[in-house]
């Protein structure tokens, strides 16, 4: 045991800083609560990484409830509150977002998921917003969590999912706890209906149509937190794939033609191995194999254990969380925010989870448990994680009540760093400071026939013989939305030796022979630019 | 209490021979006195001692019934009778009997301590922990008291209490045989109210006093999985395998660590040995298949699953996992039935699990447990029911559709 904590000491290259202050976001996440205990209270805090001004870097969004959100604009890696001028401040109880270029005209815009109305806010192409919600029809009142853009036709703009957790009255809420003692406390979701997810088709003139029903998306047992859209069948559309809290997640698969078929349960990855619902909240998908193909990963409840679905290369998936050792570590908290992500640079991914208990008084349920709770970092060792929280620097030593999470390189030094918001708490910009020398690359995708973000590409990439894969998703982890450009960790290869690209409109690309260490630019039909 | 003396020679003999065992002679001699003289309480008490001990009930029941007809007044006797017809299960009575001798004498601490465990018997939770804290109130002195008051206030999830009942009879230093059972249950109620260090505590004084105490091992080994302390949980049950071998369940915890260590060779080979030990232990079946499953036995999977469903053809996670290899290996239509089979009841447990949650989140809301015990009917569960039903009659004694519930349950359209 020792020897093994050792090992880790000297061999973990993880090491990440906390300097949301010093780099000048000062915002504080307010849930409102109070002695009602609405639900909402307890799940919120999403935001993300995104470039909304167009200048090549990350800034920063953060999501509020009782107060307006935040948006931090990066200026040489300082950021600047700029939500005023922006146009973003806001009243509302808001709770994920997605940013993605959905009229195509070349500024990334951004769509808030929100307890009550959703919001759409077109980008003016001058570092303001204005919002479009209710000429474009996606401002459904709904309990809604995660937002995903992709394009589920292949007509070359990008549709909207928006996970709705549950049927909630707040004029009359559910009473749970003990009302001799007076003792009350967040209800589980069992005590409520689930809720329909909306799908949201864009016609393409700035409006998008509700087709949730149409679509066979609109299942009412549901109680959607996290989402992505995927590639699970390989067949070139996106699938998607939805975290339940307490019920069967789903997976629906793209028959074509805005058409979506339910298969979680006859493809595996609807329960857990014993076939048990678990209560989900955050879903990232990632070739943790190295096999080429995507597998799965969702975060749970405390003692269910995060869960891994292997993907079997035959259409089917296999919970194989205990032998990839990641079941044990979970077992003792609650997990939202995660994401894949190759920390180290050292070409395979690793993992991120955000941890918080639900009930903020958990503490007196059990002395092994807690409202707060330590974030978690496991690095892949050859399709088996080891959980390096420990060594992983100081920010991993402290408890928050973690709940969304966004990975991106916002410092642009090659190396994905961490965005962690936390319930009623300041947030943690980390900064990812691994120095180990591997080399590494970031793929900015512009899709021409293709949506414009190149949402939806498959990218594979070959240095040193090693072969990966991604897929370019907007919004996944836990209401979360994440850098738009792809990275990957390259270890100690001296080129790229491959890149092929397929892009959501079918084209397929191949690159040969680009340089590592660098941001590249590659727009759909051939062309490719290095950024600076 | 007015009792008619038994001619002092007699009654000396037949305690004499009540000492020296010999009980049909005892039996013998006061059945003779009580043909003349029916009345006399105190050798009628002696003779239903007497039958209850040599196994003849009907017959104490009997003379407890003829000695109440001249003595009705007579808590005793009352208590005493309620006493064996509980015993009998005739329950409705024994309550009577039983509230009867405790309105004649309220001072009488056997008959709440009687009425407590009957109450407890019907669910009755918290009129089972006024009788038994009467008890302990009239008598402190006695363990098994507050014992019963602990397990009273356990089922009803007032778990602080309970501990404290628990660890008052535990002072009183009773028998071994009685103490050590009640600080197991100090333990796991401990576990339960979420003080894991108290009972780690606790299991590891039981150890230290017996280290090869086999139910300790095996507590403190489930603690340990509670708390995620899976190598310390690991090295208990090993100890367990060690300490008794041929225990079952040992062997069942180690192969289930293992397993979820992400070990399934080491987890293939305690499920092997269990199920030598007891080849119909269904979960170490199951999770013999998981194993093979792990390591890559699709075929050996697919027949321990197979096995599993004839000892259980309800276990959910074994027709899920089976219905997934079928699929895997092109049974598309096996696949689909065994699906929809696995759907139904996982529907059903999803609909129980969230009226548990309600009553779980809301424990005082008698149509809660109403609808609780209405599911537990619906899917047979007839003693669960029961006691949801009874539970619900209790916060809310007027609730007439609970009690026809009962009713029907009990097979009678009137209750």
């Amino acid at each position: 045991m020792i020897y093994a904590s050792l090992w880790m000491l000297l061999t973990s290259s993880a090491r990440f800083v906390d300097v949301t202050e010093e780099a000048g976001i000062s915002f504080h996440h307010r849930n409102g609560g109070g002695a009602d205990k609405h639900l909402v209270e307890t799940m919120s805090g999403g935001g993300g990484f995104w470039d909304y001004d167009s200048d090549s870097d990350l800034d920063v969004y953060l999501l509020n409830g009782a107060a307006s959100p935040g948006l931090y604009r990066n200026e040489e890696g300082r950021f600047t509150d700029v939500t005023e001028e922006a146009g973003l401040k806001a009243s509302g109880y808001s709770m994920g977002c997605a940013a993605a270029d959905y009229d195509n005209d070349g500024d990334i815009d951004l769509f808030v998921s929100s307890f009550g109305p959703g919001h759409l806010y077109r980008n003016e192409g001058d570092g303001t917003f204005i919002e479009v919600t209710q000429a474009a029809g996606v401002g459904g009142v709904v309990f809604a969590a995660s937002a995903a853009f992709a394009d589920i036709e292949g007509d070359g703009d990008l549709d909207l999912y928006v996970t709705t957790y549950i049927e909630y009255r707040l004029d009359n809420p559910v009473y749970c706890g003990d009302r001799t003692l007076g003792r009350r406390t967040y209800c589980h979701p069992n005590n409520y209906a689930g809720a329909p997810d909306l799908l949201y088709r864009n016609e393409g003139d700035g409006t998008f149509s509700d087709i949730s029903v149409e679509a066979g998306v609109s299942l009412k047992e549901g109680k959607g937190l996290g989402v992505i859209f995927t590639d699970i069948d390989e067949d070139g559309d996106p699938d998607i794939y939805v975290a339940n809290d307490a019920v069967m997640n789903y997976l629906f698969q793209n028959l074509g033609g805005g058409r979506f078929e339910e298969t979680a349960l006859a493809l595996g990855v609807g329960f857990d191995e014993d076939g048990r619902a678990e209560g989900s909240m955050g879903v990232d998908a990632g070739d943790y194999d190295g096999d080429g193909k995507l597998d799965l990963f969702v975060t749970n409840l405390e003692s269910e254990g995060n869960t891994l679905y292997r993907n079997l290369s035959d259409g089917t998936y296999a919970d194989t969380t205990y032998a990839a050792g990641l079941a044990l570590p979970s077992l003792p908290w609650v997990g939202f925010g995660t994401g894949f992500f190759d920390f180290d640079n050292d070409a395979d991914p690793d993992l991120f989870v955000a941890n918080g208990h639900v009930m903020d008084h958990a503490s007196a349920l059990s002395d092994a448990t807690r409202y707060a709770q330590p974030k978690q970092i496991y690095e892949n060792e050859g399709g088996r994680y080891s959980d390096i929280s420990r060594s992983a620097g100081e920010p991993f030593a402290r408890e928050q009540v973690g709940r969304g999470t966004a990975f991106g390189d916002w410092d642009d030094d090659g190396d994905p760093d961490l965005l962690v918001m936390n319930n009623n708490d300041v947030p943690n910009l980390l900064r990812n400071e691994a120095e180990n020398g591997n080399h590494w690359t970031l793929l900015r995708l512009v899709g021409r026939a293709s949506n414009r973000d190149g949402i939806g590409a498959v990218v594979r990439v070959e240095a040193s013989g090693r072969k990966q894969m991604d897929e370019l998703r907007c919004g996944y982890s836990y209401l979360s939305m994440n850098d738009l450009r792809l990275h990957f960790g390259l270890g100690t290869a001296e080129r790229i030796e491959r890149v092929e690209i397929w892009w959501p409109s079918g084209l397929k690309e191949t690159f040969l022979d680009l340089p590592i260490d660098s941001r590249l630019l590659i727009q759909e039909s051939g062309v490719i630019y290095r950024l600076p | 209490m007015a009792l008619f003396r038994l001619a002092q020679s007699e009654l000396s003999e037949a305690k004499r021979l009540q000492s020296e065992g010999d009980y049909p002679r005892a039996i013998a001699l006061l059945e003779d006195y009580l043909r003349e003289k029916p009345d006399n309480a105190e050798g009628g008490a002696l003779l239903a001692w007497l039958y209850v001990q040599t196994g003849k009930q009907e017959r104490a029941i009997s003379t407890y019934r003829s000695l109440l007809s001249g003595h009705p007044d007579d808590a005793d006797l009352h208590n005493s009778l309620g006493a064996l017809l509980f015993k009998k299960r005739e329950l409705g009575e024994a309550k009577q009997e039983i509230e009867t001798a405790v309105s004649l004498d309220p001072s009488l601490t056997i008959a709440h301590y009687n009425l407590g465990l009957l109450r407890f018997e019907q669910g009755e939770l918290s009129a089972a922990a006024r009788s038994f804290e009467r008890a302990v109130e009239l008598d402190p002195t006695k363990s098994q008291y507050h014992f019963s008051l602990a397990r009273a206030y356990r089922a009803s999830y007032e778990l602080g209490k309970a501990a404290s009942s628990f660890r008052a009879g535990i002072v009183l230093s009773p028998p071994q045989d009685i103490a050590r059972p009640a600080r197991l249950e100090l333990a796991l109620t401990l576990k339960h109210d979420g003080l894991f260090a108290d009972s780690e505590t606790e299991l590891r004084d039981l150890l230290a006093a017996d280290a090869a105490d086999g139910e300790a091992l095996f507590q403190l080994g489930r603690l340990y999985l509670a708390m995620n302390r899976y190598p310390e949980a690991e090295g208990v049950f090993r100890r367990l395998t060690e300490v008794s071998p041929s225990y079952p369940a040992a062997h069942f915890m180690l192969g289930f660590v293992s397993y979820r260590e992400g070990a399934p060779e080491k987890a293939l080979a305690s499920f092997r040995k269990l199920l030598e030990l007891s080849s119909d232990h269904t979960e170490g079946r199951y999770y013999l298949g998981m194993s093979l499953l792990k390591l890559g036995d699709r075929r050996g999977a697919r027949e321990a699953f197979e096995e599993t469903l004839r000892n259980d053809p309800e276990h959910v996670s074994a027709i899920y996992n089976l219905a997934l290899l079928l699929a895997r290996e092109g049974a598309r239509e096996d696949s689909q039935k065994k699906l929809e089979r696995f759907r139904e009841l996982e529907e059903r447990r999803e609909r129980l699990a969230a009226l548990e949650e309600r009553v779980r989140w809301d424990p005082a809301n008698a149509n809660f447990y109403f609808d609780l015990g209405q599911e537990y009917s619906r899917q047979k569960r007839t003693k669960e029911a029961l006691q949801a039903f009874q539970r619900a009659l209790e916060i809310q004694p007027d609730l007439a559709a609970a009690e026809v519930a009962i009713a029907n349950l009990l097979g009678s359209r009137d209750p």
